[in-house]
């Protein structure tokens, strides 16, 4: 690619391409590393979401109170689960299963309880976090497969732009601290540099794993000669699957006929033993076997794992239903090298393990990472500028770009905020209305697409980062005018989920009240061409001047 | 509290490395020419010695996840600092490791 026709070096050619796998893929990556870092929260979104449940604040009484209510809503289940309230959730998600039900997730019944009364909670319709999520990996309103195969070879590209990165990045070691801000050029391929080097075993080990993630589908041969295309056997054996289960859950059905009925023993003792064994998750979950007979178990489940090793895997306490004295049970298997090593490579990506602080070190980590893909975009069309300089005009391919930049960083911000506000003002009983929140992301996000197309370059990143700075900060006033807990409430309570979501969101506000701050500061050395999408000479001059300073 | 042990002791550590390097050295004012290869010893000890309230904290593989991510953020700022207020990077990174220090004595299950 050499203009003079040597031949190239390795690092020019890993320049090559870092910067064309990077842009092709960048605008994809970008909203894939921003849905996913948000997935990070999907509980709290999840209740954020449905302000319904606001009302319901967690108290010492929330187990009882929830398996009293079980009595009256499921008496005759032949089990019921709950997960109780924590940091994450506010209110209990209870599941049963009647007798007779399917096997598998089919056969539940669920419903959401209040931690305070124990009543039953009707929600709004909502996807909630899980959109999110689901996008981050799957994309949107097409095949499961497909979207998965795209996020799968963006992921592929991604693992070749880091390591073509860091090879293309010959200083790395004497630039470790640095940045030179105010340098135009220069200061964006610092940001980019320190936000990916200093991040470097997060982004590595979350690409990778990201790969490890859908590996099952982009390489799926290896399970397909051994286990003859049945891949539910695969990850039955990859879990460890238990084939007596439901024999056990037979017969605690037959045993309803025999014996009488049987009440439970009060659940706070046995919740007391488990908070001391486990003080830093406490209790997640209670599982009650066979209700109401005198067979009755009730087993409980800490509220996260300690090793990465068996996939966050909680430790249990099993206790005898009618008398509520503890039973032995055999310790788990530990999981073997190989599956250890899966586990801790896929855990690791989802999070599941992580308490509040681990949690909120890899969102960080998830948000540098974005903004890693943002400065490496923004960075094409920086160091672009001198050669448009010499031109005398842009480029379509550039104004292309500088458009879909536009769009697809403080676009996405924008739909963001506006799904969350969607959520809130469209009618909590109108038709397909999850449906409706996903639309109005996707039109908010269009919208923005289109914006950047009659804005110069400069004015439309201001516009949509002063609009989803608003968005963002006028979230948590939202929120208490449309039935949920203002942060007034959730704090004292301890709602921590709802308290959250409200920081998180005027943490965002800020971050982009920052960025539209800094652009009104009008430094075009930091910036250069604002007037990049001016097709008048004039609108050149300025951007030359621009450059001229940069310098 | 052992994560904040890991976080300072960690951006004391990065302030040795960088005081060994060319570029921030003068701003450090730490390594006279010639001791340099000593501050980078001292600061890749001082570094891998930060892994070990994650490890008291937590099981090894979680503690190794939240190292690395501490390891970012401990970077990151001292970057930031050397940026823009160079001259307080040394008075930071004292008072950091002396932190990280005594964190890690009082809540190190010794």
């Amino acid at each position: 690619m050499r203009p003079d026709g040597k031949p190239e070096g390795l690092r020019q050619s890993m320049s090559w391409l870092h910067t064309w796998s990077g842009l092709l893929l960048g605008w994809l990556l970008y909203a894939v590393f921003f849905t996913g870092t948000l997935s990070y929260f999907r509980d709290e979104i999840d209740d954020w979401m449905r302000p319904e449940l606001h009302a319901s604040v967690p108290g010492p009484e929330t187990a009882q109170r929830a398996l009293d209510a079980m009595q009256r809503i499921a008496p005759e289940a032949t089990t019921w689960t709950l997960s109780l309230p924590g940091p994450r959730q506010t209110a209990v998600e209870a599941s049963w299963r009647e007798p007779g039900a399917e096997q598998g997730r089919a056969g539940l019944k669920r419903a959401t309880l209040d931690a305070a009364t124990g009543e039953r909670i009707e929600p709004r319709e909502t996807r909630g976090g899980a959109f999110l999520y689901r996008f981050h990996f799957e994309l949107y309103a097409m095949p499961r497969v497909w979207g998965r195969w795209i996020v799968g070879i963006a992921t592929m590209f991604m693992f070749v732009a880091i390591l073509s990165g860091v090879i293309t990045h010959k200083k790395i070691f004497t630039d470790f601290f640095t940045f030179r801000p105010k340098k135009g050029q220069r200061s964006w391929l610092d940001a980019h540099i320190a936000t990916a080097v200093l991040a470097l075993p997060f982004h590595i080990v979350i690409t990778f794993s990201g790969l490890v993630l859908l590996m099952f589908m982009l390489m799926p041969w290896g399970i397909q000669a051994i286990y003859g295309g049945d891949t539910n056997a695969y990850f039955a054996e990859v879990r460890g699957a238990r084939p007596q289960a439901t024999a056990q859950g037979e017969r605690q059905r037959g045993g309803r006929q025999e014996a009488g009925a049987a009440a439970l023993a009060p659940v706070a003792p046995l919740m007391a033993e488990a908070a001391q064994r486990w003080p830093v998750h406490g209790v997640g979950s209670i599982t009650v076997n066979a209700p109401g007979t005198p067979r009755a178990t009730i087993e409980l489940r800490e509220g996260g794992g300690e090793s990465l090793a068996n996939r966050g895997q909680a430790r249990t306490l099993l206790f005898d239903g009618a008398t509520g004295r503890m039973r032995d049970r055999p310790e788990p298997a530990a999981a073997s090298w190989v599956r250890a090593t899966s586990n801790v490579i896929t855990g690791v990506h989802l999070g599941r393990f992580a308490e509040p602080a681990v949690r909120w070190l890899l969102f960080l980590s998830g948000v540098v990472g974005t903004v890693m893909a943002a400065t490496g975009m923004v960075l094409w069309v920086v160091k672009r500028l001198p050669e448009r300089r010499k031109l005398g005009r842009t480029p379509f391919g550039h104004r292309l770009v500088e458009v879909l930049n536009v769009g697809s960083i403080a676009g996405l911000s924008v739909a963001t905020a506006a799904y969350f506000w969607m959520n809130r003002l469209l009618p909590a009983g109108l038709e397909a209305r999850g449906d409706w929140e996903i639309r109005g992301f996707f039109i908010a996000w269009l919208l923005c697409l289109l914006h950047p197309l009659v804005r110069t370059h400069r004015r439309a990143w201001l516009e949509q980062m002063l609009l989803a700075a608003l968005l963002f900060a006028l979230l948590p006033v939202l929120n208490p005018l449309t039935g949920g807990a203002s942060l007034a409430q959730s704090v004292p309570h301890g709602q921590w989920s709802i308290a959250g979501f409200d920081l998180t969101m005027l943490a965002l506000a800020a971050l982009h009240g920052w960025v539209v701050w800094w652009l009104l500061r009008g430094k075009p050395a930091a910036k250069p061409a604002p007037r990049a999408a001016a097709p008048a000479t004039g609108g050149v001059a300025v951007k030359a001047q621009a450059w001229e300073r940069a310098q | 509290m052992m994560a904040w042990s890991t976080l300072f002791l960690a951006f004391a550590a990065f302030t040795a490395i960088a005081a060994s390097m060319e570029r921030h050295g003068d701003d450090l004012r730490l390594a006279p020419q010639g001791r340099a290869l000593a501050w980078r010893a001292g600061g890749y000890g001082l570094l891998a010695a930060s892994l070990l309230p994650c490890l008291a904290r937590w099981n090894a593989s979680v503690a190794v996840t939240a190292w690395l991510g501490l390891l970012t953020f401990a970077a990151l700022a001292l970057g930031l600092l050397l940026t823009y207020a160079p001259h307080a990077a040394r008075r930071a990174a004292s008072a950091a490791g002396a932190a990280g220090l005594l964190a890690a004595l009082l809540f190190l299950p010794l």
